[in-house]
């Protein structure tokens, strides 16, 4: 299978020598759905930060499809607040000068997605927290990424409408067939959503890639054993790390 | 409606006990005149303090127009650049901090006497352009990392940064900036008129030196009261900009 993004030997440390995460190799398969869990303070927001271009690394390799277009879903929301959801979706496609029209069928349907295509007019102030976590998607959605990028997009929100929106993420994951790479502190969410769930450890290294095999997400899979069985392992391999600080 | 009422309903009652305790206490009309002689003086002499009045507003509203152009432009500068900055911000804080008063009839000098309305206008920018070039950076300096990071990754231009995301994520900075200088640029007006002296301006604050010169108090108190309804209207207009710009999105509105 082709790579989406191949990473060797990435190090990070800043300036004042303290070391985000050292020796990060690994080869996200185009179309997968990777997670990355780990210690907070770990490197892995910082990770996904490099990955999409917005900080450079100290040194190490990452290979990525010149053509490649990305979208990346922040902590937080991250809308203009003075402009309307619509507008929201709409402002990359505008910087990068699309036209008007091809512009609008991109946002209408990245709307639609993410099940806000009635609420264009809204101000952020006047959505939720869950709606607002929406239309960031859409916006990363509407830009047509090869790979997505989300930053714990939903560790704010309450349970119910996390579980709803892992679901929806699938859903759309399914359809659009873009890679993702998903940064979580919640282990159960990283076992229900990836296929491959990344272990960093607390002094930023690779430690384990754990594999889920299963091909249905639903509340089956979430009461069957091998979730149980994955979860486990995942936490143990977590647990592991806080005995070593 | 208690909002309007309650300080009409002060302000009445002040002015009633001010007609009454002038007669009571025989003050003469050149220490203090009561409210009905000023307001006869404004009659009386309504088209020439009318004309004073356009004379100092427009000095206030030339000042606070460059004040607002430059204030903003030289904060995109700085946050633009920060070399720009390191050189100029010491010596645009030494404008602010040595008193106008001081500089005015240096800036006169300068200028010529034979343009005068132009060295009050200087006078009054002086006075009015630092509130809003520090509203401006710091409204521009506070915008979110995030949307930056936003920007960044949809590769926008500086420009496109600045127009999408920097100005108008600074707009309730910069309209608290433009309030302030609304008001200062007024002072600076006055104090420039002050300054600027006999037979050359003919705004309210040189009424009121040339009406206190003749004893003539009540047309000094005319004088002031339009002032001060100019400095009130100024205020208010610039809540009615915010207003209408910042109601739908901003949290001061909600």
């Amino acid at each position: 299978m082709s790579f989406a993004i191949k990473v060797t030997d990435l190090n990070m440390a800043y300036a004042d020598g303290i070391e985000v995460f050292r020796g990060f190799t690994h080869s996200f398969d185009a179309g997968s759905f990777t997670a990355i869990v780990g210690p907070s303070g770990c490197g892995k927001s910082s990770l996904l930060r490099i990955l999409a271009g917005l900080q450079s690394p100290s040194s190490g390799k990452i290979e990525i499809k010149p053509d490649t277009s990305i979208g990346y879903v922040f902590q937080e929301p991250t809308l203009l607040a003075w402009q309307t959801v619509y507008e929201n979706v709409a402002l990359p496609l505008k910087i990068k000068g699309l036209n008007k029209k091809l512009i609008d069928t991109r946002v209408t349907d990245a709307l639609a997605l993410v099940g806000l295509a009635g609420r264009q007019y809204a101000l952020s102030r006047e959505l939720s927290g869950g709606m607002k976590m929406r239309v960031s998607l859409a916006r990363a959605l509407a830009q047509n990424p090869d790979v997505l990028f989300m930053d714990e997009p939903f560790g704010a929100l309450d349970e119910l409408t996390r579980l709803k929106l892992d679901d929806e993420l699938l859903d759309i994951w399914r359809r659009q067939k873009c890679t993702i790479l998903f940064v979580t502190h919640t282990v159960s969410e990283a076992t229900y959503l990836a296929e491959r769930v990344l272990v960093m450890s607390s002094d930023g290294q690779l430690k384990d890639d754990i594999k889920i095999d299963s091909n249905t997400r639903n509340d089956a899979f979430r009461a069957s054993t091998p979730f149980h069985e994955a979860r486990l392992t995942i936490t143990k391999s977590l647990e592991h790390n806080e005995e070593a600080i | 409606m208690m909002k309007f009422l309650l300080p009409l309903l002060v302000g009445f009652t002040l002015l009633v006990f001010w007609e009454w305790i002038v007669g009571f206490l025989a003050v003469p009309i050149f220490v203090l005149p009561p409210p009905s002689q000023i307001a006869y003086a404004l009659m009386d002499n309504f088209t020439s303090l009318m004309g004073s009045l356009i004379v100092t507003l427009s000095i206030t509203g030339f000042a606070y127009f460059w004040a607002l152009i430059g204030g903003v432009s030289l904060a995109i500068l700085f946050t633009r650049s920060r070399f720009i900055e390191m050189s100029l911000a010491p010596y645009v804080v030494t404008l602010q901090v040595t008193p106008v008063v001081a500089i005015a009839p240096l800036i006169l000098i300068w200028v010529g006497f034979e343009n005068t309305n132009r060295a009050m206008i200087i006078i009054a920018w002086i006075v009015a352009f630092f509130p809003i070039l520090t509203n401006t950076l710091q409204g521009i300096r506070s915008v979110d990392n995030g949307l930056h990071q936003l920007m960044q990754l949809s590769g926008a231009k500086w420009w496109q940064t600045l127009i999408y995301l920097e100005l108008p994520a600074a707009l309730p900075s910069i309209l608290t900036g433009a309030k302030i200088s609304g008001g200062l640029a007024l002072i600076g007006a006055v104090v420039a008129e002050f300054v600027a002296g006999s037979g050359t301006s003919t705004g309210l604050a040189w009424r009121i030196i040339e009406a206190g010169n003749r004893l003539e108090i009540s047309t000094m108190f005319a004088a002031l009261t339009l002032l001060s309804i100019l400095g009130i209207v100024i205020y208010y207009v610039h809540s009615l900009v915010e207003w209408i710009l910042l109601r739908k999105w901003h949290e001061s509105f909600h």
